[in-house]
């Protein structure tokens, strides 16, 4: 018992010192990753760090909508490949440039997120699980049955790799700085909004959505934005996907894939955006890591949601907000100097 | 050929029904969608063909030992995912989670197992056929019919005529009153959890007896279309699910044979959307009025 | 003084039980009114009704001559309503100052791309925001909890939470639906100042209340319903005095 209250106070010490000294460590942690590919040429570790950033995208999607409304989805994948397809489909066929590809998976994709959202999100309750679920496996289905459009089980191969203004992108390095201005832009735009009224519509409606809309949200306007928002993340990204592997395929794209982006934001915080980074890395690099176990993945996937909802429900980071922290922490030192002053005055 | 389409449909249909009663089940009691449902479904397939081809087991010997299996089964689901959830009183959604990582795990056990390819599966209902006009009824059709029909008639009988029938119903409507009435609450969800994996496992076997073949997606595909029965007929209600099943059956066989093969599994998806826009309380849903 | 909120004959049936009948009610601007009866007796199903959680079998609930009920409950909220609830429904995962904050965001003039951009309208915007919720929370009472969870807040505390977090929609009706359930004598005096307070600053108050106590010290007038029927209406003292009204509480007298 003693033993775990050390250990929590440690914790606390971190946090604070982490939360008071933000800029910093993130103009550190900044440097190291964008100094990243220069520190190394090995194409592996290169891939799997593109991999990493390009998950971490899609966890914040999904973390909009399962972390900070309080609705699972299964819908990740489904966007990502949408993006992905058509994406590639719009550089392929309709002459489109890189740019106006990934823009394009967008569109797609955000426009596929509001017909979802326009019978699903009117509605209370869980439908949103599985009217995602079912929409992941149409997407495959129709990826894999209109030959026409996405040549089906064979995939499409030879994508035009991402190129900005004539210049190309091939190596490894380049299109990892890429995937991290990418991920540096989603990151801030998320955090904006998770701070604004509308992530606080959003949190308001996943802690009582009826205490919510009684206190003046237009509650569906607001999921169906939100849910929107996600799609077109997921979208975008994976139209950069398409272009960063060359090679897309409908397998890459089922709801077992969603499904490990939901364990990935359970494992690092629901509702958390370090959360997100923390759990979407360490599911990405660990199974890299640990190639021998890879046949248990899906089955230790299993077994740490269960886990992870009977013993840490909000996850490794989950609920932990810096800016909180150091607002707390700057109160607790204007009180203690307050205190004193008027102590000494006492004296 | 249309004539045998229906036939087609309503035996399959009766087995969606069958697992739909479950889920139905389980949502009208703890108001929960149990995702582990399509898992305990392939499981009791899976366990039967374990049991015949790896040891040899006879299909009277084999079938009564996976239902019984699959209740202990369904008890551990409760056990070990749900009954510290709700002690703490956690959100809805981590019991949500924690079912489908139950039923992740299960599907991932079998798949390590036996391996990710479609396995024969043992007829043992195949008793010939019957031919009217140019319709082609199966003894296995029927036989897989009528057990159905005997599955929903038995739970309906449980469910709307014993005392923990009412117990669940108790439970369903206000848990701390139940409990404060002397029932067993976590006794009674266990039991919704047994009799719900149960009838999955017999919709499993006799699945796979039709078919003649099983492989590791059946939970998956099996998972969206009870789904889509079970809101179709109206989220826990149980004539409801037997209903809804029917109707995704029928309407799978036929628009398979006169739209397209391989869109088959999104037909029960386009209905689940049809019901969400038209009437998402379903047929026989009630609408619920909030409390404040 | 023109009447502010007039129910008119206000019918509320859920399936086969009438909880609300023929329901007649005016507020005027500045009041304080109370609303009285035995449990089940319709009291938190006319709150419900005129903030749109439910809508009325038949009846109108006008506001200034404008009629609400029918509107959906955010776009009432947006009219100047707001409300406490019965069983505290603050959002437990947010801190004391967000749930006050939350209150704002039906009256936020920003859009979806100032939220995203964080643009300098927003930040503005998220400045009067905090300066406003830290005044209300000053006001009740509650600036020491605003970082705390709700849930770690004492029950009296919790319910003057809740209505901060109503008055920070800008609303001119308050509708407190027990708000004095499950406090101490000294807090249900602090209370009474603080519910008085808010007559005196301009906002119209409707109130659940079961201590008489403090319902008849603080209301200007009173309703009491009766299976869902207004068996009374006027003054405190009117009222204590109606045998009707002391019925419905004690039970009829025997006849000798």
């Amino acid at each position: 018992m003693k033993n775990n209250n050390c250990f929590k106070k440690a914790w606390n010490g971190i946090v604070e010192f982490i939360a008071m000294h933000q800029l910093p460590i993130m103009a550190v942690l900044i440097v190291l990753v964008i100094a990243f590919p220069f520190m190394t040429t090995n194409k592996y570790f290169l891939r799997i760090a593109t991999l990493c950033l390009i998950n971490i995208v899609l966890g914040l999607a999904l973390n909009l909508v399962q972390g900070y409304m309080g609705q699972m989805s299964f819908a990740t994948a489904a966007f990502w490949g949408i993006g992905a397809y058509a994406g590639s489909i719009g550089v392929m066929r309709l002459g489109m440039s890189s740019m106006a590809g990934m823009v394009f998976g967008m569109a797609v994709a955000g426009m596929f997120g509001m017909l979802i959202a326009l019978p699903t999100l009117k509605l209370k309750g869980y439908y949103l699980s599985i009217v995602t679920m079912g929409f992941c496996e149409i997407i495959r289905i129709v990826e894999m049955n209109w030959k026409e459009l996405t040549r089906g089980s064979l995939g499409i191969m030879n994508i035009p790799p991402v190129t900005i203004f004539g210049h190309k992108f091939k190596s490894g390095s380049e299109t990892y700085i890429i995937a991290l201005i990418i991920l540096f832009i989603v990151t801030i735009l998320v955090k904006n909004l998770v701070n604004s009224n509308f992530g606080l519509s959003l949190k308001a409606i996943r802690d009582d959505d009826s205490a919510a809309e009684t206190m003046g949200i237009n509650i569906v306007h607001v999921k169906r934005v939100n849910f929107v928002i996600s799609a077109l993340i997921c979208g975008f990204v994976g139209a950069f996907y398409a272009q960063y592997v060359t090679f897309i395929h409908p397998s890459s794209f089922a709801s077992g894939v969603s499904q490990e982006y939901i364990v990935m934001i359970i494992f690092g915080g629901l509702g958390s955006i370090p959360g997100t980074f923390l759990g979407c890395i360490a599911l990405t690099v660990l199974p890299e890591m640990m190639r021998g176990l890879l046949q248990y993945r899906l089955l230790i996937y299993g077994a740490l949601m269960v886990i992870m909802m009977n013993f840490m429900p909000s996850g490794l980071l989950g609920n932990l907000d810096l800016g909180l922290v150091k607002k707390k922490v700057l109160e607790k030192r204007r009180k203690k100097s307050i205190a004193q002053k008027t102590g000494g005055e006492a004296k | 050929m249309f004539l045998q389409q229906i036939v087609n449909g309503l035996t399959i249909g009766s087995i969606y029904a069958l697992v739909a009663i479950g889920y139905s089940l389980v949502f009208g009691v703890l108001r929960l969608i149990n995702f582990a449902n399509g898992a305990e479904y392939m499981l009791g397939a899976y366990f039967v063909f374990i049991m015949m081809t790896t040891f040899g087991a006879k299909a009277p010997l084999a079938i009564p030992l996976a239902i019984i299996a699959l209740g202990v089964v369904g008890y551990c689901v409760d056990l070990v995912g749900l009954r510290r959830l709700r002690k703490k009183n956690a959100p809805r959604m981590s019991a949500l989670i924690a079912t489908l990582g139950v039923g992740t795990f299960i599907e991932n056990a079998i798949q390590i197992w036996v391996g990710t390819e479609t396995k024969s599966y043992p007829n043992f209902l195949n008793f010939g056929k019957i031919t009217i006009g140019n319709t082609i009824i199966s003894w296995t059709q029927i036989i897989i019919f009528i057990t159905c029909i005997f599955f929903m008639l038995a739970v309906s009988f449980v469910v709307y005529k014993t005392k923990i029938g009412k117990s669940m119903l108790a439970v369903s409507q206000d848990q701390m009153c139940a409990r404060l009435m002397g029932i067993n609450v976590s006794l009674v969800i266990a039991l919704t959890f047994v009799v719900s994996a149960m009838l999955a496992c017999v919709s499993g076997i006799l699945v796979g007896s039709y078919y003649q073949n099983i492989d590791t997606n059946m939970s998956f595909t099996v998972g969206m279309k009870t789904f889509a029965a079970a809101v179709l007929g109206g989220v826990g209600s149980l004539p409801g699910a037997v209903v809804g099943g029917l109707i995704v059956g029928l309407a799978e066989s036929i628009g398979a044979s006169y739209i397209s093969a391989g869109y088959r599994d999104a037909i029960a998806f386009a209905i689940l959307i049809i019901v969400l826009l038209v009437k998402p309380s379903g047929l026989f849903g009630k609408n619920n009025v909030e409390k404040m | 003084m023109s009447a502010n909120l007039v129910v008119t004959n206000l019918t509320q049936k859920f399936g086969g039980l009438t909880a609300l009948n023929n329901v007649n009610m005016e507020v005027n601007f500045g009041e304080i009114v109370g609303v009285i009866g035995p449990n089940g007796a319709g009291k938190t199903t006319l709150f419900n009704v005129i903030t749109g959680v439910y809508h009325a079998t038949s009846g109108t609930v006008v506001l200034n001559g404008k009629q609400i009920n029918g509107l959906k409950r955010y776009q009432i909220t947006r009219l100047g309503f707001a409300r406490t609830f019965q069983n505290i429904r603050l959002f437990k995962q947010m801190t004391v100052l967000d749930n006050v904050k939350m209150g704002m965001c039906c009256r936020s003039k920003c859009n979806i791309f100032d939220n995203i951009l964080n643009t300098p309208r927003r930040r503005r915007e998220d400045k009067a925001q905090e300066e406003k919720a830290l005044g209300i929370l000053e006001r009740l009472n509650l600036l020491d909890y605003k970082y705390d969870s709700p849930a770690s807040l004492p029950y009296g505390e919790q319910r003057r939470l809740e209505i901060a977090r109503a008055m920070a929609t800008d609303a001119t009706i308050l509708l407190l639906d027990e708000p004095a359930a499950g406090m101490n004598d000294q807090e249900t005096a602090e209370l009474l100042k603080t519910v008085s307070g808010l007559r005196d600053s301009g906002y119209t108050i409707i109130l659940i209340e079961h201590d008489m106590k403090f319902v008849m010290n603080v209301c200007d007038r009173i309703y009491v319903l009766n299976h869902g029927e207004l068996i009374s209406t006027g003054t405190p003292d009117e009222v204590k005095n109606d045998p009707e009204v002391i019925n419905a509480y004690l039970g009829k007298e025997e006849e000798k």
